[in-house]
């Protein structure tokens, strides 16, 4: 029946030549989502993956000489349980289970990871759309919104890595950020008004968890929120929107000491105007301008604590108080009233730091071709923000290397010292990632050996210590899940984001670390897209932007030729190749950045074709990067081939050389690293 | 459909963000559903409520005026679980698929601690089934000789019913089945058909990863042979990645009655991953943690290839003779195992009684080989007459752990709490009642005072949590520890499908019940062995059936100070379907019986000739009445014997440093009777309610005229033995011999439901 739905709509639709392609794609969309609709009750879905990931690190940085391996061979599946009660809702929880091969001894109880669950709806005839618990979301470009690593033609192999890792955090790549709370929009039409949308959010961003050791991902020592409206309102191309977003923490669910402590506020309203003249013009020539302007107010309080001494007069032999403003009655004229000290902590709020009424301007203005065989688009953008603008939900990115992906279990030679903070450069932070389950005892639950044998619990008496040294953890039972993987569905506020990421990789994003919600920029950039019979793709960007402190400009290009479309073949084979620029000037460090890409898809047999891609990095400091690293420069050459099994279902396998040389003091660090990866994946 | 998909995707393969973005979601869409090829729901549940209550006269030991230790541990143990593995198959009739054993479980003592309950992933993997091709990535299990790819199991002959039962249980949560080794990594067959002459082809390969180089609790129960103790193999912790990779070809022609083939293995760590362990100057690690978290006890890396061809004919099948039974088969197979010889290293290198700061090792391929060869000679008619042989020649050096590991180690299951020792000097203490000093023995397996075979064999516990050894509600602190292992949750089981190493083959050879694993311990593959075995078996319609069984083995080559050990088995069974032979056949009264006689002999230079003996008698009956419902009976007993050269042969070949001295046990019987009812519903699945008794009496020898086994105190006390707590008590002055008896009182109800 549901196939019916579909086929019914296609081949009305194939009749229909006026209707535009843009608006099929929505129809057959719209008819998939009511097949999905009504398949009511409970399902199971998901996908399993199983294979190896093996690196071999090779290189004069080993202590001894000697490579060192690392595998990762694992079988894991996602399986996400649906229940749909109805064709309006739907509940959805996704377990992860994953197995490390090993067959040595029985394992514990490797419990599967609970990664998302959601209770979503469209209610009241599809006007109201509503998703309680996990969800993906994005406003406006300053308001909610999730920068990801901007890179021109990105060739088909590598964006397949980085989706894998991203997906991992559950990222999808569309600039949605990870939420989870309650959303609700609800859209209409009234007359000439089109899509008339009225939407409200209300999520949590952090919770209090400072007893949480294992990880350095989610310490976070109090409750916060972020509260959203929206109003967008469309007619005759034109289109209007408010927004506000209000991020706070929840001062009484931090863990109180005598310490200060520290909450952050954060607002931002914006409103967006914007023209597509797409309704008005019916020939080849289309454009549209728009406009996104934001206010922003970010307030910085600290809570001190202060011991605070109260008086009270008494009266001895009566255990009461005299009140301060009334005489001591005759009953105690016989006795002496005095005096008792108590002393109380108090807290007072004082406001250390604020930016108030800031300002950011993303314009953004586009001119269309579109006839016959030809295809052109001329983009471009204006932002300016003030240095105190702050959106946090807009500027928290979706990458962000903190450590080592790659054969991390492996010490480094200490003569290169510092460099080796520096050992995973930006292509192995973005294209790999690991997922491990491990037995949790004290070696992997604790990062850091502060008390130096990797006590769970330092500050214990000898004994305490003894029994809790690291081999001995009372739970010997149980299996934890670890990831390697530089993406992040984090938000940061603006405290958190200054002390955490002044070190981001130059490499990527070098003018927009934070997206367009970026602080203090101004600037803009234009981008040239032509595509010639849906085969040969041709993209140019260039990009200008200055901050109080330095000056960044971009520039690169690339095309893509989809050679079996120009020839006929009905096998695939396409090739593509960018190059990008990325410079500072006038900053600290001055980061010149040289990006080059090529890739290439044959298609071989039947569902067998061939990847393959090439990546280089180089990076180049005026002054040595966080004191040390002068220059680097990475290569990443990976491919192999990749059979379609059957639907949702595919084997790659790869063979890769991934090299980072990074110099700095006169000494020059080569880290060399052989890959090889055979993955099997299948969805159900 | 899919055309029309196509004709849409193309027409809109314009590569504007919006246009491209729908293009891409509808593709992963109809992908999706497309994908969605129905599931499959399968499962068990297996459900097991024991209550042993453990008795020995011997616990109100005392002795004259001297204070008497009471083992204040509790008499019973009540174990209570719940399991239920449910299978997933997703895609069950597709060219790939995706299975998922999932698997809840909970004991019933938990129901405040709903987070201590599990939920876990036994089995996962991803398989296809393309016309000849199947592949599986994940779990899997393979056989492919009892030389090359194999998991050497027990052989119980005529086992009682109501025992095999418990013992499939137990196999089955181990998700074990028949010899197959279990394995994670990928497994390749391809299988076609070539018709009649040619037959079938088989060529098969597969890669698995052992052990991951990786830290275990050391002093855990779980994951490790011997918690605690600096022995080698004591813990599993993975020095190193070790891999395994095979390849298998077999060509079956004649309409399979002919078998030509050969198998390649090798067994690698890779060294290049034992990064973990680097742990130069310092480190922050004392020796003991160094010793356990870096395994360096067992950290030479393993280098095995093994090679094998076989051959194989069924006579009987090529003659088309159906009423003859006619096959024979072959293997011969090498091993080329690295082997090191481990020196100490000193601080100064030209001075050896400097400081001794680790060791350093020399290495060499060794090869050894092993030989098999077996056949069956047999008539099938009215009666069937069947005759197996089997012979081998296995060198001492022939080393194939992926053939040789067991599924069955013994360990200690029921009253694992009570099963305590004492550690040193006296073995109570009058002034405190939390100054324990004792401490559990139950991880020494065979050498616990309370280990009995038929504990070992038929009970399990999946989650155990330990007692603490004082009984205080305290804090993890030292006091509630046991010496022997933390106090945390491990899985009470002897059966595992693991694959060991070197060293801890070794240990666990020593730790083997030798009632039930003497002559091949590690089946046919066990090295230094020649022999064989014939069983002649005689059955009729299935309803009466005898047997008898002769096997004949001997060490190739001997140990220092002594000759090669000979290994004698003999004995006989047979069953019997009463009332089936009166035509009762929906209501079968089955009678079975077995005994069993099995010797060790060897002779040592310097002890004499040490022999043990041990005589396995098994009684069954099964009865079915109302269709479902069956009476079953069993009775089972070992006796075993060990003379006094065997003793100390067996004393002062011991590993086991974490004791002081093992006192030999010289004389054992063991009983066990059990009777129940049940109600079958199906060959896999039944409930039944059961009471037994089992009961041990262990004659523990303390010393002989030449040799003490143990060292008594200046009031006879005797401490840092095996021997019981209760029995170690002072005024042992002049004893040569103590009599241990224990019994179990059991009472049992089972589910095992498969579906």
């Amino acid at each position: 029946m549901r196939y019916a739905i579909v086929l019914c709509l296609l081949f009305g639709l194939s009749f229909a030549q006026e209707t535009d392609v843009l608006d099929r794609q929505k129809a057959v969309l719209s008819a998939l989502d009511s097949i999905e609709e009504n398949t009511i009750g409970f399902s199971l879905n998901g996908r399993a993956k199983g294979g190896f990931l093996g690196s071999v690190l090779d290189g004069q940085a080993l202590s001894d000489g000697e490579n060192a391996s690392e595998y990762s061979t694992f079988t894991n599946m996602l399986l996400s349980i649906s229940v749909r009660p109805s064709n309006e809702t739907k509940a959805t929880f996704d377990l992860r289970f994953h197995k490390d091969w090993q067959s040595a001894y029985r394992e514990g109880n490797n419990s599967p990871a609970i990664q998302w669950w959601s209770y979503d709806g469209n209610i009241l005839d599809k006007k109201l759309k509503f998703n309680l618990g996990t969800m993906r979301l994005a406003y406006t470009p300053l308001t909610i919104y999730l920068p990801e690593p901007d890179l021109i033609m990105e060739p088909e192999i590598f964006a397949s890595l980085k989706k894998e890792a991203m997906e991992e955090r559950y990222l999808d790549g569309t600039n949605r950020r990870l939420l989870q709370g309650l959303n609700a929009e609800y859209r209409t039409s009234i007359g000439i008004l089109e899509n008339i949308l009225l939407q409200g959010t209300f999520v949590r961003l952090h919770r209090n968890d400072a007893f949480d050791r294992v990880a350095t991902d989610f310490n976070y020592d109090k409750d916060r929120f972020s509260a959203a409206a929206r109003f967008e309102i469309e007619t005759f191309g034109f289109s209007f929107g408010v927004s506000d977003v209000y991020t706070f923490d929840r001062f009484k669910s931090a863990m109180r000491t005598l310490e200060d402590l520290f909450f952050e506020k954060n607002n931002v309203l914006s409103f967006n105007l914007g023209y597509d003249a797409k309704k008005l013009l019916s020939g080849p020539v289309n454009f549209g301008v728009g406009a996104e302007f934001a206010l922003s107010d970010w307030k910085h309080y600290r809570e001190s604590a202060s011991q605070v001494e109260h008086k009270q007069l008494r009266v001895d032999g009566f255990d009461k108080l005299i009140p301060s403003n009334s005489v001591p009655g005759t009953d105690s004229i016989s006795r002496y009233p005095y005096y008792t000290t108590t002393t109380k902590t108090e807290y007072n709020k004082s406001k250390v730091d604020s930016y108030e009424n800031q300002s950011a301007l993303l314009a953004n203005a586009f001119v269309s071709f579109n006839q016959n065989l030809l295809e052109a688009k001329l983009s471009g953008h204006f932002l300016k923000t003030d240095p105190g603008f702050e959106s946090e939900l807009a500027a928290s990115p979706a990458y962000l290397p903190k450590m080592p992906i790659l054969n991390s279990n492996t010490a480094l030679d200490p003569a290169f010292g510092l460099l080796e903070t520096f050992r995973s450069g930006s292509l192995e932070n973005m294209y790999f990632s690991l997922y491990n389950s491990l037995p949790l005892n004290a070696l992997t639950m604790v990062t850091d050996r502060t008390d130096g044998a990797g006590n769970v619990f330092p500050g214990g008496s000898n004994n305490e210590r003894e029994i809790h040294r690291s081999t001995k953890l009372y739970n010997n039972y149980k299996f934890a899940q670890y990831q390697r993987n530089a993406y992040t569905q984090q938000t940061y506020s603006r405290f958190m984001r200054n002390s955490t990421m002044s070190d981001l990789d130059p490499g990527v994003n070098l003018a927009l670390p934070f997206g367009y919600a970026t602080p203090d920029r101004e600037g803009g950039d234009a981008n040239l897209s032509v595509v010639w019979n849906n085969a040969v793709n041709v993209n140019g960007v260039f990009g200008i932007y200055s901050s109080e402190y330095a000056d960044y400009t971009r520039f690169g290009g690339g095309a893509e030729v989809n050679v079996a479309r120009l020839v006929g073949l009905n096998k695939a084979l396409s090739i593509s190749g960018s190059y990008e620029y990325n410079e500072e000037k006038k900053g600290v460090f001055n980061p010149q950045t040289d990006r080059i890409m090529a890739g290439a898809k044959i298609g071989i047999w039947r569902g067998l074709s061939l990847l393959g891609g090439f990546q280089q990095l180089s990076k180049k400091f005026d002054n040595p990067y966080e004191g040390i690293v002068e220059k680097t420069s990475e290569v990443l050459a990976i491919g192999g081939p990749q059979v379609k099994i059957s639907e949702g279902a595919e084997f790659s396998l790869h063979g890769g050389y991934l090299s980072n040389s990074i110099e700095g003091g006169g000494v020059k660090l080569d880290l060399d690293k052989y890959i090889v990866s055979g993955i099997v994946t299948v969805k159900f | 459909m899919k055309r029309i998909f196509a004709f849409f995707a193309l027409c809109s393969l314009v590569f504007a963000t919006e246009e491209y973005r729908l293009e891409q979601e509808i593709d992963n869409r109809v992908e999706a559903i497309n994908a969605r090829k129905g599931i499959e729901i399968g499962g068990t549940v297996r459900s097991a409520s024991f209550n042993s209550h453990f008795e020995s006269p011997d616990v109100g030991f005392s002795s004259g005026d001297n204070p008497r230790f009471v083992n204040r541990l509790p008499d019973r143990e009540i174990v209570e679980f719940v399991q239920l593995d449910l299978d997933f198959k997703f895609r069950p009739y597709d060219v790939i698929g995706a299975n998922l054993k999932l698997r809840l479980g909970a004991g019933m003592q938990e129901y405040f601690a709903a987070a201590a309950t599990t939920v876990n992933v036994p089995w996962l993997n991803i398989e296809g089934n393309q016309k000849n091709f199947y592949w599986v990535v994940g779990d899997f299990r393979q056989l492919y000789s009892p030389l090359t790819l194999y998991m050497p199991g027990l052989d119980i002959m005529y086992e009682p019913t109501i025992f095999a039962r418990k013992r499939e249980m137990a196999q089955k949560e181990a998700l074990m089945e028949g010899n197959q080794r279990n394995l994670q990594g990928f497994n390749l067959q391809f299988r076609p058909q070539l018709g009649e002459a040619l037959g079938e082809l088989r060529a098969e390969a597969l890669g698995a990863r052992l052990r991951r180089a990786g830290y275990l609790d050391a002093s855990g129960a779980m994951g490790n042979i011997l918690p605690n103790e600096g022995i080698p193999g004591a813990t599993q912790a993975g020095r190193f990645d070790k891999f395994l990779l095979g390849g298998n070809l077999e060509m079956l022609p004649l309409n399979k009655n002919l078998l030509v083939g050969g198998t390649y293995l090798a067994i690698l760590d890779d060294k290049s991953t034992s990064r973990y362990y680097i742990c130069e100057g310092d480190c922050s690690l004392n020796d003991f943690n160094r010793n356990y978290l870096l395994n360096t006890l067992d950290s030479l890396p393993q280098k095995t290839f093994v090679y094998a061809g076989r051959a194989g004919a069924d006579i009987a099948g090529i003659l088309k003779n159906n009423s003859l039974v006619a096959n024979f088969t072959g293997e011969f197979a090498m091993s080329d195992d690295k082997v090191y010889t481990l020196l100490p290293l000193h601080e100064d290198p030209e001075d050896e009684s400097s400081k001794i700061i680790g060791t350093t090792n020399t290495g060499k391929q060794e090869t050894g080989s092993a030989l098999l060869a077996q056949m069956d000679l047999g008539y099938k008619g009215g009666i069937n007459v069947l005759l197996s042989s089997s012979f081998i020649r296995n060198e001492a050096s022939w080393f194939n752990n992926v053939a040789q590991t067991p599924s069955f180690f013994a360990r200690r299951v029921l009253n694992s709490d009570k099963d305590k020792g004492c550690i040193s000097g006296s073995c109570f203490s009058t002034s405190s009642a939390t100054d324990d000093r004792s401490f559990n023995l139950s991880k020494y397996g065979v050498y616990s005072p309370l280990y009995s075979s038929f504990d070992a064999l038929y009970f399990f516990t999946p989650k155990f949590s330990p007692m603490s050894v004082t009984l205080t509600g305290s804090e993890p602190g030292s006091d509630a520890q046991t010496r022997s292992y933390n106090i945390a949750p491990y899985a009470k089981t002897s059966w595992s499908p693991s694959t060991l190493t070197r060293a801890e083959l070794v240990l666990l050879e020593e730790l083997s019940d030798l009632n039930l694993q003497m002559a091949l311990p590690s089946g046919f593959a066990t090295s230094n062995r020649q022999g064989f075995q014939e069983v002649l078996t005689v059955n009729w319609k299935n309803l009466a059936e005898v047997k008898g069984l002769f096997a004949n083995y001997q060490q190739l080559s001997a140990f220092d100070n002594a000759k090669e050990a000979k290994y004698t088995e003999y004995g006989g069974g047979a069953k019997v379907d009463v009332l089936g032979i009166f035509g009762f056949e929906k209501n079968p009264l089955e009678l079975s019986g077995s005994y069993k006689h099995s010797a060790k002999e060897q002779e040592w230079n310097e002890w004499g000739t040490a022999e043990f003996t041990s005589d396995f008698i098994n009684a069954g009956l099964y009865y079915r009445f109302f269709r479902r419902f069956g009476l079953t009976f069993g009775y089972q007993q070992i006796n075993s014997d060990l003379n006094i050269p065997g003793a100390i042969a067996q004393t002062e070949n011991s590993n086991l440093r974490g004791l002081t001295s093992i006192v030999p046990i010289v004389k054992a019987k063991q009983n066990q009777w059990m009777v129940g009812l049940d109600y079958t519903m199906a060959k896999n699945a039944w409930l039944s309610i059961n009471y037994g008794i089992m009961n041990v009496e262990n004659t523990y020898k303390l010393k002989t005229e030449s040799h003490s086994f143990a060292s008594l105190g200046s009031t006879g006390v005797v401490s840092g033995t095996n021997l019981p707590d209760y029995l170690a008590v002072s005024g042992l002055e002049g004893v040569t011999e103590l009599k241990h008896d224990f019994s179990r009182n059991i009472l049992e109800a089972i589910i095992n439901v498969e579906f």
